[in-house]
């Protein structure tokens, strides 16, 4: 493993870029724990205030550190988004890989079902939910909508992958070996399947966080507690730009841009790099 | 012969696919009216040699019970396959018929180590015994084809040479004790030079272990030297099958005639190289009568329009209008 | 006017990568010295891993990363000056390729197009090197060629897939004698065909080079294609030339103790005698043994073998070989 850390260090800028970009969100979150302010608290600064020493991305009209206020932001929007990616993949890797394997009925009939899932609008039906429910709304039930609905497309995609996996010699043998399909799936099968599902994971965290990002920015979530989106949107609501308090836009756009290129230069170097076919090339092998 | 119990008994078994889309109703007989049997108490190495396209591996499939006839019987020790249905019976059928395949390469997953398919072999046949006895069958069967857990156990298989991972992989399939061991062209992948000692241990295994092999090659200098019987196999039927030493010193059917005068010899200019017509493909399976009537140079009329049936000249069996009941041979 | 149509002195090839920081070099071609005549049948055998199709791509001047040369050089007598095929241009490469080098390879489908007519094939192939011909010229030139091949000329109009394996083979060599080259390279041309098959192309091929009068290099691990079809054999070990001579002197007086495993282990119809098989497996390329690389699975290995690396040279029984143990 480190020589694999090491390696992709010496030899992907991607990498190095994405690198930074985690260790600055950890540090980030880190810090919101140490935060000398509530994430609440409102006039405890003084208001309007540009970026000086005292207050690195200046502060809100609403008194608050946009500094600290950015801790809490990126620490709530990424674990909302990891929340999300991870339940989405749970879902994909069962629908994907045992349709995949089983095919006939079984497959045609959950294909459907993704089918289905895939051509839904997201944008609108998030919209409505949130409008309709937004007293019960709480940040683990969006996660847990938008896992339902950014699951279809990769599974799709993870179950080509298993298809073409089947007709492999190796397959059968496995099945002579007297392995159960559950085993064929999780150790035969999987290694294959991790590129696909890491790459699907990052975008899909990518995804969630731009889609809570834009439900805050339109007034549709829990605008008490900060995340990126929902600073953006008292910005708004405070009319930042006009009032010449470009930094309450600017700190959290620029970090979002900052971490969202880095986790995604991160997967695309880190995806070269597990491939099996890369692997075997390393060791002197062919895939 | 009543006496003597079928181990694998195939029956007149039929498999076909239908060429082109839903629409289409062209079909292939893939296998058609094949009959043999292996017989328990004496085991054999039965070779079925055939070109490409001849069916042989839909016959393997079929034996590896891995496909369905559409019409025939096969029965293993007595029980129809079709009747076999569970978990259960299959891994009664696969315990006691295992498959060798033809690219050790592509056998075990690239990704794993070797020993991962022999232990799940051993504990998945053999439930309920603790890991270090599953660990002893896999060292003794690596030791029954000349490996040990030591020197591959632990490898990739693209850390192998092709001979050292074929012997492996036949050592997987001998973990549950098989009864039948079906071989796909098992040594055409592997270097010339390791070849004969997977060769030689077919024969090893069938003299200390009693396993019978189906070994399905278009080889048939490697077929003459370890099988007892052979069947030669074209275009979905048997078209002469008996005795090896027999057939391949006289053999009967055109088509065997033509198989054994292609086969180089390796002594310098042994083999004429005739220059003649180019042989053709997929019509053949197609056309009524004999399919291998447009180049046979003994084809007379009635082949063009009736498939002969299995008739048994001597002591092994032929299937052509030569020897046919018209005609004495 | 010497009788050699090419030749390779000490000819050291390596395929070189660089992946995540890990460094390989496999020296596939390790110091391999051949003189091929002309209107000679020479075949290489081996088995896989020995070098031997990377031997014919350099032969043949095809050399991209990551094979790179190291030492050596390739010489194509067949024109007025011997021609260094490494120090080449493209556009001199370009001139002699096909015209006078050609290639016949192991999957017809590789060579083939599959979404273009077989006409088609030839015209891309072929014609840009027979521009002095008209097209009709040409079109009449590749029915008659095709005619000696026992080709129709309906096969022009169709597609690979349409053709049987044995015939595409035809059909691919038909583009490699088109323009009657001096040099004819064939990498396995028979091997994924089927045993009837095989003979018919095996004599065909033999038959062309009768006609033309030309060289073809044949590489096949069959022993038994070589045993038939060739002339004179080089054997090929771990990248180096372990023996070579004539056929007849190869099959009957081996000198190398690698050549007399082969050919003893060769299976026959009618022998049952007991065949033998050698231990081990042929090196790995990126760390071979030190001295003689065959020296781990020699039964007559002596400490010298360890140490030193044997020249070939020139035996009694009429062969060349590297083995310090042979006379």
């Amino acid at each position: 493993m480190i020589n694999a850390f090491t390696g992709l260090w010496k030899t992907s800028g991607y990498f190095r870029f994405g690198i930074v970009a985690v260790v600055f969100a950890v540090v980030m979150v880190v810090l919101s724990f140490f935060s000398p302010y509530k994430p609440m608290e409102s006039y405890a600064v003084a208001a309007d205030a540009p970026p000086s020493l005292e207050n690195w991305f200046g502060t809100t009209s609403r008194g608050q550190d946009l500094f600290w206020q950015m801790t809490f932001a990126l620490r709530n929007s990424l674990a909302f988004g990891i929340i999300t990616a991870l339940l989405s993949r749970i879902i994909a890797i069962f629908v994907g890989m045992y349709s995949g394997y089983k095919g006939g009925w079984f497959d045609k009939v959950l294909m459907s079902v993704n089918d289905s899932f895939v051509i839904m609008p997201v944008l609108p039906i998030l919209l409505l939910l949130n409008f309709l429910l937004r007293d019960q709304m709480n940040w683990f039930y969006m996660s847990l909508m938008m896992a339902l609905l950014g699951w279809a497309w990769d599974a799709r995609l993870i179950r080509s992958q298993v298809l073409s996996l089947k007709e492999r010699v190796f397959s059968e043998t496995a099945v002579f070996c007297g392995m159960p399909t559950r085993k064929i799936i999780f150790r035969e099968h999987m290694p294959y399947v991790l590129p696909v599902l890491f790459s699907t994971t990052i975008n899909n965290l990518l995804w969630s966080i731009g889609m809570e990002v834009t439900l805050s920015i339109l007034g549709l979530t829990n605008l008490n507690n900060p995340t990126i989106g929902v600073v953006i949107f008292w910005a708004n609501q405070h009319q930042a730009m006009i009032s010449g308090s470009w930094w309450w836009v600017a700190a959290p756009v620029i970090v979002t841009v900052f971490v969202f290129t880095g986790f995604y230069l991160l997967s695309v170097s880190i995806n070269e790099f597990i491939d099996p076919r890369t692997r075997l090339r390393m060791k002197g092998g062919a895939a | 012969m009543s006496e003597t119990i079928e181990l694998l008994s195939v029956q007149n078994a039929k498999k076909s696919f239908r060429l082109g889309g839903i629409l289409s109703n062209k079909e292939i007989i893939a296998v058609n009216e094949v009959s043999f049997s292996l017989f328990a108490d004496k085991p054999d190495i039965l070779s079925i040699i055939g070109e490409s396209g001849s069916g042989k591996s839909t016959l393997s499939r079929l034996i590896l019970r891995l496909l369905l006839p559409d019409s025939g019987s096969i029965k293993l020790e007595g029980t129809d396959v079709h009747a076999m249905k569970g978990r259960k019976q299959e891994l009664d059928y696969m315990r006691r018929v295992q498959p060798i395949f033809q690219n050790p390469f592509e056998t075990f997953n690239p990704l794993n180590r070797v020993d991962e398919f022999l232990m799940a072999t051993a504990t998945n046949y053999f439930p309920g015994e603790k890991p270090a006895q599953a660990k002893e069958r896999v060292e003794k069967a690596l030791q029954a084809v000349g490996l040990s857990l030591a020197e591959v156990g632990e490898r990739y298989p693209h850390e192998l040479s092709g001979g050292q991972l074929q012997r492996a992989s036949v050592a997987r399939a001998i973990i549950p004790n098989p009864k039948i061991l079906v071989a796909d062209e098992p040594v055409s992948m592997v270097d010339a030079s390791l070849r004969m000692s997977i060769v030689n241990l077919f024969q090893e295994l069938k003299n200390t272990m009693g396993t019978s092999i189906i070994y399905i090659t278009h080889d048939l200098a490697t077929a003459y030297y370890i099988s007892d019987r052979i069947a030669i196999i074209h275009k979905g039927y048997f078209v002469e099958q008996g005795d090896t030493e027999a057939i391949l010193s006289k053999p009967k059917h055109p088509y065997t005639k033509l198989l054994v005068e292609s086969t180089l010899d390796p002594r310098p200019g042994a083999t004429s190289l005739a220059d003649g017509e180019v042989s053709t493909g997929d019509e053949e399976y197609l056309a009524v009568g004999c399919k291998f009537a447009a180049r046979c140079p003994r084809a007379m009329d009635i082949c063009r329009k009736v498939q002969p049936a299995e008739t048994i000249v001597g002591n092994w069996k032929v299937r052509c209008h030569l020897y046919g009941e018209n005609n004495a041979s | 006017m010497s009788d050699l149509i090419l030749q390779t002195k000490g000819l050291r090839a390596s395929y070189i990568t660089h992946l995540y920081g890990i460094d390989r070099e496999v020296k596939v071609v390790d110091g391999v010295d051949l003189s091929i005549k002309k209107n000679e049948f020479f075949g290489i055998a081996g088995e896989s891993g020995c070098g031997k199709t990377t031997l014919l791509k350099l032969i043949a001047g095809f050399c991209k990363p990551p094979l790179q040369v190291q030492a050596g050089s390739v010489e194509f007598l067949g024109l007025k000056e011997p021609m260094s095929l490494f120090e080449a241009t493209e556009a001199e490469l370009y001139k002699i390729r096909w015209r006078n080098i050609s290639y016949i390879m192991q999957g017809s489908m590789n060579v083939l197009n599959p979404v273009r007519k077989i006409f088609k094939s030839f015209e891309d192939f072929a014609y840009p090197h027979m521009l002095e011909l008209t097209p009709a010229g040409f079109k009449q030139r590749v029915i008659e060629h095709l005619g000696n091949l026992r080709l129709s000329k309906e096969v022009l109009e169709t597609y690979p897939h349409e053709l049987s394996g044995g015939m595409r083979q035809r059909v691919t060599i038909g583009l490699a004698t088109l323009c009657s080259p001096e040099i004819i390279i064939a990498d396995e041309p028979t091997t994924a065909l089927d045993v009837v098959v095989q003979r018919e192309t095996l004599g065909l091929i033999k038959r062309i080079q009768k006609e033309l009068a030309n060289t073809i290099i044949l590489v096949t691990h069959d022993l038994a294609v070589h045993a038939n079809v060739s002339d004179r054999i080089a054997i090929m070990y771990a990248g180096t030339i372990v023996e070579e001579g004539k056929t007849t002197d190869i099959f009957d007086r081996p000198a190398h103790p690698y050549t007399q495993h082969l050919i003893r282990s060769l299976p026959r119809l009618g022998d049952k005698e007991k065949k033998g098989y050698l231990k081990g497996a042929p090196p790995n390329l990126a760390d071979p043994p030190p001295g003689c690389r065959f020296h781990p699975r020699c039964p007559l290995a002596v400490d010298r073998c360890r140490v030193e690396v044997p020249k070939l040279e020139l035996k009694k029984s009429g062969t060349m070989a590297a083995c310090f143990l042979a006379e």
